[in-house]
């Protein structure tokens, strides 16, 4: 499942392809399927209990991407990006265009014809182009048009024994776990949500929260992870391996103290592999979501990924099934998490 | 009064973990209100009922902390902050946790890089550490009273808070008055925001303070409560600036005018929500930009407090 959904084509305004795939998994498990207006997808699983609390799980379905911002007169496209993509990481990688997924290169000029200063720097996007092989502006309208989406050609591949390659596993580790939890019987009813628009400033969290209305919220998450070559240790955010990631804080919110206190609890009562996020880095819809309405408890729970927002996402999988586990926990127990 | 402001001056407030002031606010303030409870996130809000208009009274109790991400085996505990401490201010200073015992000093091996600091635990077994990962932390405050001026690093909330306290025994107002003590708006809109979402007032004050010595320098010490009518997030409504500023001028209470070209408070952004909400700020006169240390002279003290419950009342 995980490797359908971070095949499936789904960049910030364009994840209709995931979010059938979603629909098609959660179908006969769910036991009851709203789709909002913007195309988010509120499913409710009945428990054997009702919780006090109205409860939420979240996972965002879109993933970053680019867009065809114009076509040259020699049929090159323009690009812009669609949510945050490092540059350094783009050049000479393969793209798919539009519906269609028409394929193509980024490139820019050859280093040749390059002055010293321009190889010395980093390369804006502005710089680059997508080249399907267009013969003219005329040739590459055959194809594409200007707002098709891009996204990175990448397709999901088991690295080492237990670690797995792919784009998009921010956030297709979040759904997928999500739709796992629908196929379970679990103890407390609950909320699953899986809202678009996260990579471009966590707009389909805002809908979706107004929509449910939770008191309680656990947000599902992908995450950086920086245990590789050449990092302190004290720069570590997350490793692969240690488990799944709970975070103090962010650039968007402070989880709530006590939710997270009793997650780190759980994952002693069941002995589950947790790790602390070790930066305050970045924003996930936890942002958007504590501060909708009244105000909701919440907290994140991350699988740790190396090369994040990248066609080369690594995870280890003992680290996405310890957030299951997790999750499942949760749902299974937050009857009895009390905040007074 | 200055042993209050002390008191509450000292309470661990970092955002997100401020339930050691909120359980103070309300304990001090219970017996005063009409309901007084804690909402879902974190905010502490005191109602005193009237027939009128309902009249949202915001303050904001936030303050920045750290939290320690990492400890080495040579005992140094890496941090990462909430908020936006400077780092070259924290450098050298004790930080306490958060039942108020002092755990350490924080030390930089480059004073402008908050990735480079750590706090020396002063101890040189691992496990005389007396924190763990994930653990939040505060820088310990100091409090000083110096010529009619005091000093610490959260003085303008204790003084705020103070004042509210102090006039809600004997406040009588036409107005449903609520007073919102507000969590985490130091790290963007957040217990304000979801504040007046659930109140719904019709209209706002937001108390908070405003520096003398800022990069506008509109607001000078000893010259009564800032009326600011602008900043990066709003710009009042001048009906409503009007009726504050003729209440306080016919009462000869002393007032100035504030307008930031840059910076504000995030809590203005109450303007825009719901179907609009009038909002206005009343400052105090703080000293202490971009220091740790603020100072609050006692006649602002007292001249706030006099227009607050002329204009409350």
């Amino acid at each position: 499942m995980l490797e359908d959904l971070t095949n499936a084509f789904g960049v910030s305004g364009s994840d209709n392809e995931v979010k059938n795939l979603i629909l098609k998994e959660i179908t006969l498990s769910a036991d009851k399927i709203d789709i909002m207006k913007d195309g988010n997808i509120i499913a409710f699983k009945k428990g054997r209990k009702t919780p006090q609390k109205r409860i939420m799980l979240s996972a965002h379905t879109d993933e970053v991407g680019f867009m065809v911002k114009d076509i040259t007169e020699e049929g090159y496209l323009e690009l812009c990006e669609v949510g945050g993509i490092d540059s350094r990481i783009l050049l000479s990688k393969k793209v798919y265009v539009g519906d269609k997924k028409i394929p193509g290169i980024i490139g820019i000029k050859a280093v040749h014809m390059t002055e010293k200063e321009e190889r010395e720097q980093i390369i804006p996007i502005e710089k680059m182009y997508v080249d399907i092989g267009a013969l003219s502006c005329e040739d590459a309208k055959k194809y594409v048009n200007r707002g098709d989406y891009i996204v990175f050609a990448s397709e999901y591949t088991p690295l080492g024994k237990k670690r797995a390659v792919a784009k998009a596993l921010d956030d297709r580790v979040g759904v997928s776990v999500l739709i796992s939890l629908l196929k379970k019987e679990v103890e407390y009813d609950f909320y699953a949500v899986f809202n678009s628009l996260e990579e471009i400033g966590l707009k389909g969290a805002v809908t979706a929260s107004n929509s449910v209305k939770p008191d309680i919220a656990l947000i599902l998450e992908g995450t950086t992870c920086s245990d590789v070559k050449d990092t302190k240790a004290h720069l570590i955010s997350t490793a692969l391996g240690k488990g799944g990631v709970l975070s103090v804080g962010d650039r968007a919110s402070v989880s709530n103290r006590k939710l997270n206190e009793f997650i780190v609890k759980l994952s002693e009562k069941y002995n589950i592999p947790l790790q602390l996020k070790g930066t305050n880095t970045g924003g996930n819809d936890a942002g958007a979501v504590q501060i909708s309405g009244e105000g909701v408890k919440t907290a994140v729970l991350s699988v740790p990924l190396r090369y994040i927002h990248s066609p080369v996402s690594v995870m280890d999988k003992d680290d996405y099934e310890s957030v299951l586990k997790m999750a499942e926990a949760f749902v299974n127990n937050i009857g009895d998490f009390c905040d007074d | 009064m200055i042993s209050k402001i002390k008191e509450i001056s000292g309470l661990f407030s970092v955002a997100g973990y401020e339930s050691k002031l909120t359980d103070y606010i309300l304990k001090e303030a219970e017996a005063y209100c009409d309901e007084c409870y804690t909402d879902k996130i974190g905010n502490v809000i005191l109602r005193k009922k009237g027939e009128g208009e309902k009249l949202l009274i915001n303050i904001p109790i936030s303050s920045d902390g750290l939290f320690i991400t990492f400890i080495t085996d040579d005992l140094k505990g890496h941090i990462k902050p909430i908020g936006n401490p400077e780092p070259s201010k924290i450098s050298g200073k004790a930080v306490v946790n958060e039942a108020g015992k002092t755990v350490g000093v924080i030390r930089a091996d480059a004073p402008d890089d908050i990735d480079s600091l750590y706090i020396d635990f002063g101890v040189s077994e691992k496990n005389d550490i007396p924190v763990k990962e994930g653990d939040v932390l505060s820088v310990k405050k100091e409090f000083y009273e110096i010529n009619n001026t005091l000093f610490s690093d959260t003085v303008e909330t204790g003084v705020l808070i103070y004042i509210v306290m102090s006039l809600l025994k004997d406040i009588k107002s036409d107005y449903d008055l609520y007073f919102a003590f507000t969590v985490m708006d130091n790290i963007g809109f957040k217990g304000a925001k979801t504040a007046a979402f659930s109140i719904k007032p019709d209209y706002a004050l937001i108390l908070s303070h405003s520096y003398c010595d800022g990069k506008d320098k509109t607001v000078k010490r000893d010259k009564g409560i800032a009326v600011r009518i602008t900043d990066s997030h709003f710009v009042s409504n001048k009906k409503m600036r009007d009726f504050i500023i003729d209440k306080l001028a016919s009462a000869g209470i002393p007032y100035q005018i504030e307008i930031l070209s840059k910076d504000g408070i995030v809590n203005n952004e109450i303007m825009y929500m719901n179907n609009g909400i009038l909002t206005l700020d009343l400052n105090l006169p703080v000293s202490g930009s971009g220091e740790l240390l603020k100072g609050v002279s006692i006649k602002d003290i007292e001249a706030y407090k006099n227009a607050i419950n002329k204009i409350l009342g």
